[in-house]
């Protein structure tokens, strides 16, 4: 692509040039080329894993860059820290907020600021902030907790942490992720105002029809290469989502009629507590019978959580039921729940899902020790104290057959699992949630964090579990996702169901609408649905 | 100009695992010997006492092993609740009160029963009392959330001030003289080999580190026991009851320190007194981290630090220094393996970020 | 009656002294997210320090600074270990105790010889004025030198803790030290910084204690006293001043427990002395029993950090 095509129109506020960045096995970053100009919105596209996050973390000083060059309004700088990026005007909103949760907006606003001296006045600092705040529209009390704030709340403390700083560049990385529909035009509104005044914008993103809407100039990455630069007018979906993956892609999923079978759930009133000791979910009632898709769509943290955690027993249920099978489960330990045939594929992977130094094979039987093949009784150990010996044969034969069926790479069972790419990792626990023949699958964010590829797979693999007759509920924050996979859909708000519908019933603004909260669907017609 | 470490994970195989404590024990006695000429004491004739004496006669090789018997027990044991993500820094503490179970049980039973009988219910007293005194932290933790390192390592110096007060008075010999001690014992362990101090306890050690790694390492408890210590999180979800191993681990591990205890009074001293609690517990977390968390690897630790330990009495013999000497060689050790880890297992590359 | 219940306070207070100065060290570095279990051997080598520099020089105050700057050495080697190399917090503060605990005694016994020296302990000063009130004055106001020191520093800390953009940084490094890094905190200067400071309070609060408390070094002098401390921060939830609070109940506990020494010794109960002992030790882990409901530790406690 020539610079003909992705040349802005502002003044060059930062120039990156020739940046190499390596990880152990992958280069991040290949000789990228970039400028960032005033007044303008620069969307940085790429796929999980092109390099967009590493590039920005190597301007704003995170990463040290193994060879390259930066300029800031022309002049050659090197950031050994963040500090260095700030005082020359670069600020960052990482995707996962940096803010601390057990601290005041204030506290976190002035964090690392010298300007107070020693003592700070926070009086003062609040009134700063709140100025700050006005200039661009906010409303924040800065005396509140962060951990009492919204999403969307939280990350106008981010912005403001940056505004405050009085930076020339601001970089959002996937901003978008963690807000409602209405909550992201907010923030497109406030991104225009800034630009407006100024300064440059860096957009990080992989959803298409964002970034043709916000951006100015795009550049796409693509495992750690620029291989796109182009101006808005230019650029159209189909020919960005080529650029990004490197080949056609089918946004389509090829989803054959089911009609569906019997009731598989049922949940009554269910109430569960979240981690701040309030109600998370507040008397949710559903259905999800086998052979459907039920999605969840709403705005992380009003409660889908709570509730996937509930169903498969990790957390308490306050009030309410839960009814499997015809069965009442609801204070089943989690073991009986695998038994019975639940399944959870949970959001955080390292945390919940994977031990990263145990073996892929290891990984796969997690639940299933006690069983034969993987472990035989023994004489003595086994009639006295309910212990097996481990069957390393019959372990290696079964991960063998999997690593096969899901095209899990490397394909060796002795390999360890933290070593896989998130995409292969994500394979293993698919794997091992439904190869133990499970009628019921709790999917959180199946797909987050993986590439197109990934994705693909996985997406498939959930639709031919619920072609096969298993019943799915389907927790995720692309809303896209929610849509074109599910048979059903519930929309939740603050722990409840304000509105269930089938996909294409009703339009995206209507469905943003409820997940701000803004609208709710009558009783009777979220309980018709389940009929 | 920041300067900032870099970590590289680099392949160096088995070899490692003895190349560092190795490497490690060199250097610690390379201080040593400096240490030695600043106290104005003669390294080379201390290191030659030291070797000779540990290593030189079947006499001095069989007090290794018996030196090296209560390593094994701890060190199994802490290995064990490190594997299962507890660390245990309380083993000290227990091992205390199963000597105090030991002896009591040996004192009130000795002329009662046959001695087997004595000497068995004694032993069963030690594990479980050292057993208990561990999991008394480990419930704490799992029921009421105190911080078990914490709480471990305050038991282990109220065991001591326990172990002082019952040797001056529910446990005190009526003919103690200079030192405050325990009555005799008469049943006793039988010598392993006879003519030498090595008792079946270190038999009974070296089973235990082969029933730990088979417990460990081939059985489903042992599979869930290393998942839950690796990451509880995702014990709970794969359905493991992980306060269960929480506390089962604390309990064997405890129990295993209680064993070495009986093995002291029972095997070595045949009585009770203050200078059984020299820190062997503290010993242990070492023996265990050079051994790696290995019931196997715990095998070869523990009878390097037997050696040490054996051959430190005959230093000290030799030099006239006294025990806090070997102490300070053995902190010097420890942290000196620890220094080797980072070392060998890893390549450090320096680099230098910014300028101007 | 009165005049006893004051000695058994002021006891109490001079006992509790250098507790809460290695605890209140231990809350700064763990509040910076690591756990320094090192804190029993650097007071050794600081009672050691103290008592050699006292002994040679003659100069009290050489000997509080002796205390202090050894405590920085092993504060030193210990954010090398923990910090930079980043090895286990635990296992490394481990390794600090076993090193501590052995040398002080070798250098003591290299030194004197196996016999106890003892040294002039400094006076209990009186404050003129404040020292008149009546049990108060006496409890409080006739003390030793670094109890004056905690009457003042102790409140400073925790002013400095909640209040300052100091403590704001520490917090945030030891909350979440990714945020904190991200604006500009240099969060590896920080954990080294209140590491040594926290290593240095605990090098003075074995320099008072062998001082002021005890007047010579004996192998194993402090006996878990830093241990204690460490379980005092997790009493006091990581917060100077309760952290204090908990150390005078340690030295209330164990000042009446030698306070009654004497009457159980003349009853014919010698033994009775070392059970009174006891008692600190079960008061403390009672009192962390009760403390611990819904402490929350600062979330990054005991993970070392790296960017990449």
């Amino acid at each position: 692509m020539g610079e003909e095509n992705g040349d802005g129109k502002g003044d060059v506020i930062v120039l990156m040039k020739g940046i190499v960045k390596r990880f152990p096995g992958v280069v991040a970053n290949d000789h990228i080329d970039l400028e960032i100009r005033r007044g303008e919105v620069l969307a940085l596209l790429g796929e999980n894993g092109a390099g967009k996050t590493t590039l920005m973390n190597i301007l704003y000083g995170l990463y040290q860059p193994d060879e390259g060059e930066i300029y800031v309004e022309g002049k050659r700088v090197r950031f050994r820290s963040p500090r260095d990026a700030i005082a020359h005007g670069i600020g960052m909103v990482h995707q996962h907020f940096t803010l601390v949760e057990d601290m005041t907006v204030v506290e976190n606003v002035i964090l690392g600021l010298r300007k107070y001296g020693t003592f700070p006045d926070l009086k003062k600092a609040a009134e700063d902030i709140t100025e700050v705040a006005k200039g661009v529209g906010f409303k924040i009390n800065p005396w509140a907790y962060i951990w009492q704030l919204s999403a969307g709340e939280k990350q106008k403390v981010e912005i403001l942490k940056a505004l405050f700083r009085k930076v020339k560049v601001l970089i959002l990385d996937e901003p978008t992720s963690v807000l409602t529909p209405q909550d992201t035009k907010e923030l497109f509104a406030t991104i225009r105002k800034l630009v407006a005044r100024g300064l440059g914008v860096v957009f990080i993103s992989h959803k298409l029809n964002e970034v043709m809407e916000i951006a100015d100039r795009i550049v796409v990455l693509r495992r750690g290469k620029v291989v796109g630069r182009l101006m808005r007018e230019q650029a159209n979906p189909r020919l960005l989502a080529k650029l990004m993956v490197g080949r056609e892609v089918f946004l389509e999923i090829h989803k054959p009629p089911r009609e569906p079978g019997r009731v598989l759930l049922e949940v009554h009133g269910l109430k569960v507590m979240g981690d701040k000791g309030l109600l998370a979910v507040k008397g949710v009632s559903f259905r999800i019978r086998e052979g459907e898709i039920v999605g969840v769509a709403a705005v992380a943290g009003n409660g889908q959580k709570e509730l996937a955690e509930a169903l498969y027993g990790l957390r308490k249920v306050e009030e309410g039921r839960i009814i499997y099978e015809g069965e009442d489960i609801t204070k089943a330990p989690i073991s009986e729940r695998i038994r019975r045939g639940i399944a959870l594929i949970p959001e955080e992977r390292l945390v919940y899902g994977a031990l990263p130094t145990f073996t892929v094979a290891e990984n796969l039987i997690l639940e299933e020790v006690d069983k034969e093949p993987f472990s035989v009784p023994v004489p003595v150990l086994t009639p006295a104290l309910g212990m097996r010996a481990l069957n390393r044969e019959g372990i290696i034969n079964y991960a063998k057959k999997v690593i096969a069926k899901y095209r899990i790479y490397p394909p060796y069972p002795e390999y360890p699992a933290g070593k896989l790419s998130g995409g292969n990792l994500q394979k293993v626990m698919v794997a091992r949630e439904l190869e133990r023949g499970s009628k019921l699958i709790i999917a959180e964010e199946p797909t987050a964090g993986l590439d197109v590829a990934a994705t693909e797979f996985v997406r498939e693999t959930l639709v031919k579990a619920r072609t096969e007759g298993s019943g799915v509920l389907l927790i995720s924050s692309d809303l896209s996702e929610v849509l074109s996979l599910s048979d059903k859909v519930m929309v939740m708000y603050e722990g409840e169901i304000v509105g269930a519908f089938r996909p294409g019933e009703l339009s995206i603004e209507e469905i943003g609408l409820m997940m701000a909260g803004a609208k709710r669907m009558p009783e009777e017609e979220v309980a018709k649905i389940w009929q | 100009m920041a300067i900032m470490l870099k970590f590289e994970e680099r392949e160096v195989g088995k070899a490692a695992a003895i190349l560092i404590p190795l490497a490690a024990l060199g250097l610690a006695f390379l201080v040593g010997a400096f240490m030695m000429l600043w106290a104005g004491v003669d390294p080379i004739a201390g290191y030659t006492a030291f070797v000779t004496g540990a290593l030189g006669s079947p006499g001095g090789l069989t007090d290794t092993l018996l030196r090296m018997t209560p390593f094994l027990l701890m060190g199994v044991g802490i290995a064990f609740s490190n594997r299962a993500g507890v660390l245990n820094i309380g083993a000290e503490g227990q091992y205390i009160m199963g000597a105090i179970a030991a002896t009591w049980v040996t004192l009130a039973l000795q002329y009662v029963v046959p001695a087997p009988i004595s000497v068995t219910t004694a032993v069963i007293m030690a594990i479980i009392v050292g057993a208990a005194w561990a999991t008394f932290a480990g419930a704490l933790k799992a029921f009421m959330g105190v911080n078990e390192i914490v709480t471990t390592v305050i038991m282990n110096w109220l065991a001591l001030r326990i172990l002082q007060w019952l040797l001056r008075g529910p446990l005190k010999s009526p003919t103690a003289q200079q030192w405050p001690m325990s009555p005799p014992l008469e049943a006793v362990y039988p010598p392993l080999i006879p003519g030498t101090r090595l008792h079946i306890g270190f038999l009974i050690a070296i089973l235990a580190a082969i029933a730990s790694y088979y417990l460990l390492f081939h059985t489903n408890t042992g599979f869930k026991l290393r998942v839950a210590g690796q990451n509880p999180a995702v014990a709970t979800y794969a359905g493991y009851k992980v306060r269960t191993f929480f506390l089962l681990s604390m309990a064997l591990s405890g129990g295993l320190a209680g064993l070495a205890g009986a093995g002291e009074v029972l095997g070595v001293f045949k009585f009770l007194y203050e200078g059984i609690a020299v820190g062997l517990g503290y010993t242990a977390i070492i023996v265990a981290l050079v051994g790696k968390n290995h019931p196997i690897g715990v095998i070869f630790s523990a009878f390097m630090f037997g050696v040490i330990y054996n051959g430190m009495t005959y230093l000290q013999a030799a030099t006239g220094l006294t025990y806090t000497f070997s102490k300070a060689l053995e902190g010097m050790i420890y942290i000196f393996v620890l220094l080797a880890e980072v070392l060998i297992l890893y390549r450090i590359r320096v680099i230098r970020v910014g300028g101007e | 009656m009165w005049d006893v219940i004051a000695s058994v306070i002021n006891l109490g207070i001079a006992m509790a002294t250098p507790l809460a100065l290695a605890s209140v060290g231990e809350v700064y570095s763990e509040r910076s997210g690591t756990i320094n279990l090192g804190v029993e051997g650097i007071m050794l080598m600081g009672a050691i320090a103290a008592f050699h520099m006292t002994y040679v020089t003659g100069d009290l105050l050489l000997g509080y600074l002796a205390g202090l700057a050894i405590g920085v050495i092993f504060g030193m080697l210990f954010s090398f270990m923990s910090v930079t190399l980043r090895l286990n917090q635990v296992i490394a503060g481990m390794g600090i105790y076993f090193l501590g605990f052995g040398l002080s005694d070798f250098i003591y016994k290299t030194l004197y010889g196996k016999e106890y020296v003892t040294i002039q302990k400094p006076p209990q000063i009186p404050v003129p004025g404040l020292v008149n009130i009546p049990i108060i004055g006496q409890a409080l106001f006739d003390q030793y030198p670094t109890v004056y020191l905690t009457y003042i520093l102790i409140p400073v800390l925790w002013y400095l803790l909640y209040k300052s953009s100091i403590g704001i940084s520490v917090r945030a490094v030891g909350e979440n030290p990714k945020a904190a890094d991200t604006m500009g905190v240099n969060v590896f200067l920080v954990k080294h910084l209140t590491i040594w400071f926290g290593s240095a309070l605990a090098g003075l609060a074995g320099a008072a204690l062998c001082l002021e408390i005890t007047g010579l070094f004996f192998e194993n002098l402090t006996f878990g006293l830093g241990f204690i401390a460490v379980g005092l921060v997790y009493f006091g939830k990581w917060d100077p001043m309760k952290a204090w609070a908990g150390a005078l109940i340690y030295g209330m506990t164990w000042s009446i427990s030698v306070t009654l020494q004497d009457p159980l010794q003349k009853m014919g109960h010698p033994e009775m002395v070392y059970f009174m002992l006891m008692l600190p030790y079960i008061v403390i882990i009672i009192a962390l029993v009760i403390m611990s409901r819904g402490a929350r530790p600062p979330k990054y406690l005991g993970v070392p950090y790296t960017r990449e």
